[in-house]
C-alpha cells in the first residue's frame, strides 16, 4: 500500500469522527455521565428529598461512617411506609370521594409501594405473610466507580463537601441520574481547588485547614 | 493524492474479491466511504457505552450496629493449634476477612501465627463437607441428613450402652467449660464410654512427669519473659511447641539489649536438627537426640552439686564438656532460670523437672499451680485404645477433630479399622474420615460458638463471625444431642459459663452483664492465685541408658506452617517458605553436609528412609541443612496429606507452566508413617534408621537463593563492597561499646536528589524493625498476604522466581557447624525517599506521595518492569498472570480495601496504604488528630514479639521516631543514598562470655 493510501486511510478515518464528534456528545469510554436507569421502583428523589426536604443522611446513613453511602434497606423506608401506604394526592382524592359517598376513607396503597411490601414479604394489613418469601429489592446501581477507585463517603460528608457536588441537583430528580462525569480528571479538578476545611477545630497531623486537598495516587487507589 | 488514483494491484484484486459480480469497482470512492464508515461506527460505539448494568443489593433488615462498608471487629478464639491464642475477626458486610491478635489476651499479647492468620482461608475451603455422610457399601460416601445420622448415632449407643459394649471416644485436647460440660454429661449417662484425648504433637511425657513429681498430671505453664536464662533442649518454644505465639512474645521481654531498657536473657539451645528457636538462641549446641536424656541427667547431677542437695540420682552417664558452663550459667540465674525439653520420653521430663526444682523455677519461670491445657493428650490411654482396638473390643469409635489415620503410626491405623463402628467428626475429606462409617461435619472455629481454657482459670470465647456456611454440628452440641439435652451451642455455653466461670471471675456481677463483657473482651481470668503442689522426687533414679541402635537417627519434626497436618489443605501455608529452608510446597529428608557428603548426596536427590526391615518406608528428596548434627535425618511431620492433588491446577496455567502436583499424588509425604507408639509414649524419634539413594531428583522449590541482595560476582566491581544487610553484636560488645560494635565503615553520602519539590511536612511514613526481636516465624508474610489479596502462584512458578509475596524473611546464616545460628531479616518495600523505582518508571505508575509513600498506581502501570530491575531490594513483584480467582468461597477472604491486580502490572508492599487511609478517614471524620499508633500495619500488628513498628518519622515523639534514633539502628543498603524509610535494629545477641559463638553478619547463601 502506498503512503498516499495511509494518508487518505487515516484522513477519512479522522473525518468520521470529527463528524460524530460534532453530532453527539461524546464522552470517554468509561464515562456514563447522564445515565439514568429504570429502577424497579419508581423511587422519586424530587419527592423525597426536595418536596419533602428529606436529609440525605437519613436513608443513607452510610456516608456518616462508611466509605459507602448505601442503599437504605427496607426496614428503613418501612419507619414511614407503614403508615404512608400511597401519595398525598391519591389520599386526598380518596378522602374527598368518601366524603361524597357518605363513608369512611378507604386504605389506599400505591402500585409502587406494594412491591417494597412484597419484597418485605407483608400482606394487605402489612403484616407478615406466613408464605412469603422476603427477597431483597435489586436497584440498579447509578453512580459506578471503576474497582480501583477506592472513594471514601466519610471523609466528604464530614468535610461538608455537599451531597449535590457530586451527585448533582438529586432534589429535582424523579428518576436518579448520574450528573457529572466522575471521571479521574474531575475528582482532581476539585481536589486542586479546594482547601481543607476541617470538621471541628482539629486537623490531621501535619495538616493544616486552608492546605490543599490531598492529591496522592494512595488518596484513591490502594 | 487525487481521489482518483488507482489502488495498487493487489489491493484491486483483493477489493475486487469482495464485490458482486457487475458492481462498480470504483475503488476510491468505496474506500473512503468504507473508512469513514469505520470511522463513524467506532466513534458512536464509544460515544454510546452504557454502564454495565449493575446491581446494588441493600438488606431487607439492617443487622443492627453493621453499615455496609465499614468493618467491625469480634473477639474470639484461634482454632488453628490448640494453643487457642485470642483473635480479633475483622469482618466487613457479614463475613470475616482477616484475623488478627487480641492484645488484651493475656497469653498471646495480641500475636498471631502464621497458621492463624491463615485460618480465615480454611473457612472458606470449599471442599469442607456440607452435610452429614454415610459409608456406601461400594466404598464411597453418599449425603444424609442430620436427623438419620443422629437415628444411626443414637442406635448404636443404646446398642452398646445394652451390651455394656465399649465407646471411645477419640479427640484432640479439649479444653473449655461446654465442652467439658458436653463430654462430662455424655460420659454419665454412657457408663460404658471413655474420653481419649491424644495430640498428635505429643508432649504427654511433659505431663506424665509432673504427675510423678508433683501429683497432677498436668503441663506446666512457662514464663519465659521471667527467665534469665533459658536451657531448651530440642524444643522448638518460638515455632512449634505448644503455644509458641505466648512463648515468643514473652520471649521478646526478655531481648532488650537498648541502654534505654537495657537487660537480655541468655538463651542456650541444644537440639540436633536445625529448629527455628535454635536459630535465634544466643548459642546453640548440637547434641545426639539419644544423648539429651543423658545429658539431662548429668545436668541434674551437676545443679545438684551446687545446690548441696544429693542422693535423689542414681547411676553415672558421661556428661557433655558443655554440662558444667551450662550448669553454672543456669545456678547463677537460679530463680530466674528454665529448662525446657522437647522430647517426647519421660526420663528426659523427669530430670528437666527435677533441673527446674533444683534452680527453684517453680513458681517463677514455670508453674504447676496454674497449669496450661493447651496440650493434655495422654499416649498411654492412647495405647490402652490401640490394645481395645486390636482386640476387637471397641464398639463404637467416635472420632472428633483428629486425624488419627494420618498423624498416629500405621499399628494404631490398622487398629482403627477394627472397630466395630466408626463416626468420625470432621471439617472435610481426610485419611480417617476414609475408615469410617458415618461422617458428621464439623463447623469451622468462624462459625460457631465454643469456648476454650488455655490456662486453668483463664477463658476465652469463641464466637460466630457469620452464619455457618454448612449444615454442622460442633462436638458439644452433638455430644449434648446424644444424650437427649436439645441445647444449642449458645445455650450449652450460656450455662455451662454461668456454673463454671461467672462464680470465679465475677460472682457479685450480674450474669448477663459478665457474659456480654466477656463476649465483649472474648477473654476473661480468675483472681485466685492457687499454691504450687509440693516436688517428690521419688520417681527419680535410675540414670538413662543410652539407647544406641546403630545407623542415624530419625527425628521427625513440625513444621511451622503445617504442624500436624492439619493445614495441608491451606494454599497460604503451603506456599509459605520454611524459616530456616525456605522450601514451599514439599517436605524433605535433611542431611548435615558431612553426612550428605560421606553417602554422596545433594539438594534434591530422592533418598530411601528404612526405619526397620520390612516395614514402612518414605521416599523423600534430600536437603543438605548446615549446623544438624550428623547422625541426624530430620523430616517435617504434616506433609503427604489426602486430596493435596487439589492444588495440581493452583497457580497459572500456561504452555509451559508444570502443575504443582500430580493428580493422585500428595505435597510431600507423610513422616507419621515412621512414627512409634511405645513405652508409653507416642515417639518421633528413632534409631537404627537406614539411609539409601533413591535414584533420581526433584526441585526442591526454595526461595533462598531468589531476591538476593548480593551483587553477583561477575558483575561485581574490582574490590567490591560486602554488602551486610545484617548488622549484628554481642550483648558484652554492644554494651561496652555500641559505636564500635556496629560500625559498619561506610561513608554515608548525603545528597538530596529532590531538593525542593519533595516537600514534607506532613507525615512521613516510617517502620523500625528489630533483629533481636525478629525469630523468623513467618506471621508477618502470611498476615500481609492475607490483608493485600497477594496471590499463590504454585510450585513451578516458584521454581521460576515468581512467588508474589510482598514480604519475605531474608535468612543469614550464622556461626559454623557447631554453633550454628541466623539472622532473620523481613524484607519489604523500603519506601525509599530517592526511590530508584521512581526514577526510571516511564509512565509515572510509581510515585512519591507527600506522606513519604512510594506510591504504585497498578491502573497506570503497563508493566515494562524497569522498577523491579532497578530496586536494590528486589521487592518488586510482577503479576506474569491473572491469578485464578475462580473459587467464588474462597475469594470472599479478600480484602475488599485493596485491589486485585491484574495481569502485566507490577506490585509491591505499600505500607498497607489502605490502613493509613482508613486510620485518616477516621481521624476526619471523628474530628481528632491522627495519633501514634492509630496505624498498625498488618505485618506489624501479627507479630508476636513486637519486632516491627510503624509510624510517623517526622514526630520526634512518636515510637518509630524514637526507636529510629536508637544507636542500633541503621538503614540496609544505606550506603546508596536511597534514604530507606524502613530503619532495622541490629540483631543483638547474648552468647557466654567464651567466645564461642560470636555472630557476624552472614551470607545470603545456603
Amino acid at each position: 500500500m502506498s503512503m498516499n493510501h495511509v494518508i487518505f486511510g487515516l484522513c477519512s478515518l479522522l473525518l468520521g469522527l470529527v463528524v460524530v464528534a460534532l453530532t453527539s456528545e461524546v464522552r470517554l469510554p468509561g464515562n456514563h455521565q447522564g445515565y439514568a436507569p429504570v429502577q424497579p421502583i419508581e423511587f422519586s428523589h424530587r419527592l423525597h428529598a426536595g418536596e419533602l426536604g428529606m436529609d440525605c443522611l437519613y436513608c443513607h446513613y452510610g456516608a456518616r461512617s462508611s466509605r459507602h453511602a448505601g442503599v437504605p434497606p427496607a426496614d428503613l423506608c418501612m419507619n414511614c411506609h407503614k403508615t404512608v401506604t400511597a401519595g398525598f394526592d391519591a389520599v386526598l382524592e380518596e378522602r374527598d370521594r368518601a366524603e361524597a359517598e357518605g363513608r369512611e376513607p378507604a386504605r389506599i396503597e400505591s402500585a409502587e409501594l406494594r412491591k417494597l411490601y412484597d419484597a418485605l414479604g407483608l400482606d394487605e394489613e402489612l403484616n407478615p405473610r406466613p408464605d412469603a418469601e422476603p427477597r431483597p429489592i435489586e436497584w440498579v446501581r447509578v453512580h459506578d466507580m471503576a474497582d480501583f477507585v477506592y472513594f471514601d463517603h466519610r471523609v466528604h460528608v464530614a468535610r461538608d463537601v455537599a451531597c449535590e457536588s457530586c451527585h448533582g441537583p438529586v432534589r429535582s430528580m424523579d428518576r436518579m441520574r448520574q450528573e457529572e462525569s466522575l471521571s479521574m480528571g474531575w475528582c482532581i479538578d476539585c481536589h486542586r481547588t479546594r482547601r481543607v476545611s476541617v470538621h471541628g477545630e482539629a486537623s490531621l497531623e501535619g495538616e493544616r485547614v486552608g492546605d490543599h486537598v490531598s492529591t496522592n495516587c494512595t488518596t484513591c487507589h490502594l | 493524492m487525487s481521489p482518483n488514483d488507482p489502488l495498487p494491484p493487489e489491493l484491486r484484486a483483493a477489493e475486487a474479491s469482495l464485490l458482486l459480480p457487475g458492481e462498480d469497482t470504483d475503488v476510491s470512492r468505496r474506500a473512503f466511504l468504507r473508512l469513514t464508515g469505520f470511522g463513524l461506527t467506532a466513534g458512536a460505539l464509544s460515544s454510546c457505552s452504557r454502564a454495565p448494568l449493575r446491581h446494588v443489593v441493600p438488606n431487607l433488615l439492617a443487622p443492627v450496629g453493621t453499615v455496609a462498608g465499614r468493618a467491625y471487629w469480634l473477639a474470639t478464639t484461634c482454632a488453628g493449634c490448640s494453643a487457642a491464642c485470642g483473635v480479633l475477626a475483622k469482618c466487613r458486610d457479614g463475613r470475616p476477612i482477616k484475623l488478627e491478635g487480641n492484645e488484651t489476651h493475656a497469653l498471646s499479647r495480641g500475636g498471631l501465627c502464621a497458621v492463624g492468620q491463615a485460618e480465615v482461608l480454611s473457612l472458606y475451603d470449599s471442599r469442607r463437607f456440607t452435610a452429614p455422610q454415610r459409608a456406601t457399601d461400594s466404598g464411597g460416601f453418599e449425603a444424609t441428613t442430620w436427623s438419620e445420622a443422629d437415628a444411626f448415632v443414637a442406635a448404636r449407643l443404646d446398642a452398646a450402652r445394652a451390651s455394656g459394649g465399649a465407646v471411645r471416644l477419640l479427640t484432640g485436647s479439649l479444653h473449655g467449660p461446654a465442652q467439658q460440660a458436653a463430654l462430662e454429661a455424655f460420659l454419665e449417662v454412657n457408663p460404658n464410654a471413655r474420653h481419649v484425648a491424644y495430640d498428635a504433637l505429643s508432649v504427654s511425657a511433659l505431663l506424665d512427669a509432673h504427675g510423678l513429681t508433683r501429683g497432677v498430671r498436668a503441663l506446666p505453664s512457662f514464663r519465659f519473659d521471667k527467665a534469665e536464662v533459658i536451657a531448651s533442649f530440642e524444643a522448638d518454644f518460638l515455632g512449634t511447641w505448644i503455644s509458641p505465639v505466648a512463648f515468643a512474645a514473652a520471649y521478646a521481654e526478655g531481648r532488650r539489649p537498648d541502654r534505654e531498657e537495657g537487660w537480655m536473657s541468655r538463651h542456650v539451645q541444644l537440639e540436633a536438627r536445625v529448629s527455628l528457636t535454635g536459630t535465634v538462641a544466643d548459642r546453640r549446641l548440637r547434641v545426639a537426640p539419644d544423648d539429651v536424656p543423658a545429658q539431662l541427667f548429668a545436668l541434674c547431677r551437676a545443679l545438684e552439686t551446687r545446690a548441696g542437695a544429693g542422693g535423689r540420682l542414681d547411676g553415672e552417664v558421661e556428661a557433655a564438656p558443655w554440662v558444667e558452663e551450662l550448669a553454672d550459667e543456669l545456678w547463677r540465674a537460679r530463680g530466674q532460670a528454665l529448662v525446657v525439653c522437647g522430647q517426647n520420653d519421660l526420663q528426659a521430663q523427669l530430670h528437666t523437672a527435677y533441673a527446674n526444682e533444683l534452680l527453684g523455677a517453680y513458681g517463677r519461670t514455670l508453674s504447676v499451680a496454674r497449669p496450661s491445657n493447651q496440650m493434655r493428650g495422654d499416649d498411654r490411654a492412647l495405647a490402652n485404645l490401640r490394645a481395645e482396638l486390636e482386640a476387637g473390643s471397641v464398639e463404637l469409635l467416635i472420632t472428633s477433630g483428629v486425624n488419627p489415620a494420618y498423624d498416629l503410626p500405621p499399628d494404631v491405623v490398622t487398629a482403627i479399622e477394627r472397630a466395630g463402628t466408626h463416626v468420625a467428626h470432621a471439617a472435610s475429606l481426610d485419611e480417617t474420615v476414609g475408615l469410617a462409617d458415618l461422617v458428621l461435619p464439623r463447623p469451622h472455629a468462624l462459625e460457631a460458638w465454643g469456648d476454650g481454657e488455655p490456662e486453668v482459670g483463664r477463658w476465652s470465647l469463641t464466637q460466630p463471625a457469620l452464619p455457618a456456611l454448612r449444615q454442622t454440628r460442633s462436638l458439644a452440641r452433638l455430644l449434648a444431642s446424644w444424650i437427649g439435652d436439645a441445647r444449642e451451642d449458645y445455650d450449652l455455653l450460656r450455662d455451662a459459663w454461668r456454673a463454671h466461670v461467672h462464680p470465679r471471675v465475677a460472682a457479685g456481677e450480674d450474669f448477663q452483664a459478665f457474659f456480654d463483657r466477656a463476649l465483649h473482651d472474648g477473654f476473661v481470668q480468675e483472681a485466685r492465685q492457687p499454691a504450687e503442689p509440693a516436688f517428690d522426687g521419688a520417681a527419680l533414679g535410675a540414670a538413662p541408658t543410652g539407647a544406641a541402635a546403630g545407623g542415624l537417627t530419625l527425628v521427625l519434626h513440625a513444621n511451622l506452617a503445617q504442624l500436624d497436618g492439619r493445614h495441608a489443605h491451606n494454599p497460604w501455608l503451603q506456599e509459605l517458605p520454611d524459616p530456616i529452608t525456605k522450601v514451599t510446597w514439599d517436605n524433605w529428608a535433611s542431611l548435615s553436609p558431612a553426612r550428605a557428603e560421606q553417602l554422596g548426596l545433594e539438594d534434591g536427590d530422592l533418598v530411601r528412609l528404612v526405619a526397620a526391615e520390612g516395614g514402612p518406608e518414605l521416599v523423600l528428596p534430600t536437603l543438605v541443612q548446615r549446623g544438624q548434627h550428623d547422625d541426624v535425618v530430620a523430616v517435617a511431620l504434616g506433609y503427604g496429606r489426602i486430596g493435596t492433588d487439589r492444588f495440581a491446577k493452583v497457580g497459572p496455567q500456561w504452555l509451559e507452566g508444570q502443575p504443582t502436583i500430580e493428580r493422585g499424588e500428595t505435597i510431600g509425604a507423610n513422616a507419621a508413617l515412621l512414627s512409634e507408639l511405645r513405652d508409653g509414649a507416642l515417639r518421633h524419634q528413632r534409631g537404627g534408621l537406614r539411609v539409601e539413594a533413591a535414584g533420581g531428583r526433584v526441585d526442591l522449590a526454595s526461595t533462598q537463593d531468589h531476591h538476593s541482595l548480593e551483587v553477583p560476582p561477575h558483575v561485581a566491581p574490582e574490590g567490591g563492597e560486602v554488602r551486610n544487610a545484617v548488622r549484628a553484636a554481642t550483648f558484652a560488645d554492644f554494651q561496652h561499646d555500641p559505636e564500635h560494635a556496629l560500625a559498619h565503615g561506610h561513608h554515608l553520602p548525603e545528597a538530596e536528589l529532590w531538593p525542593d519539590d519533595h516537600a514534607n511536612d506532613g507525615p512521613r511514613w516510617g517502620m523500625s524493625v528489630d533483629l533481636t526481636r525478629c525469630i523468623g516465624c513467618s506471621a508477618c508474610a502470611v498476615g500481609c498476604q492475607a490483608e493485600n489479596n497477594v496471590p499463590v502462584v504454585g510450585k513451578d512458578e516458584v521454581l521460576r522466581h515468581r512467588e508474589m509475596s510482598w514480604m519475605r524473611i531474608d535468612r543469614y546464616f550464622t556461626g559454623g557447624e557447631d554453633d550454628l545460628g541466623a539472622a532473620h531479616q523481613p524484607m519489604f518495600c523500603q519506601q525509599c525517599d530517592h526511590a530508584p523505582c521512581e526514577a526510571v518508571c516511564p509512565v509515572l505508575a510509581t510515585v512519591h506521595s507527600t506522606d513519604g509513600l512510594n506510591q504504585q498506581v497498578y491502573n497506570r502501570c503497563v508493566g515494562t518492569r524497569y522498577c523491579a530491575n532497578t530496586c536494590p531490594y528486589k521487592v518488586r513483584r510482577f503479576n506474569w498472570f491473572d491469578y485464578p480467582h475462580e473459587d467464588e468461597l474462597e475469594n470472599q477472604a479478600l480484602n475488599p480495601d485493596v485491589t486485585v491486580r491484574t495481569r502485566g502490572v507490577m506490585e509491591k508492599c505499600s505500607f498497607c496504604a489502605q490502613r493509613i487511609q482508613e486510620a485518616r478517614s477516621e481521624a476526619v471524620r471523628k474530628g481528632v488528630p491522627l495519633a501514634d499508633g492509630d496505624i498498625r500495619v498488618a505485618c506489624q500488628q501479627s507479630c508476636p514479639t513486637r519486632a516491627i513498628v510503624f509510624g510517623d518519622l517526622n514526630d520526634p515523639e512518636s515510637e518509630v521516631s524514637k526507636l529510629a534514633h536508637r544507636q542500633r539502628s541503621y538503614r540496609v543498603l544505606e550506603e546508596l543514598n536511597v534514604k530507606p524509610s524502613v530503619h532495622y535494629l541490629a540483631r543483638i545477641t547474648n552468647p557466654p562470655s567464651d567466645g564461642h559463638a560470636s555472630p557476624e553478619a552472614g551470607h545470603h547463601d545456603g
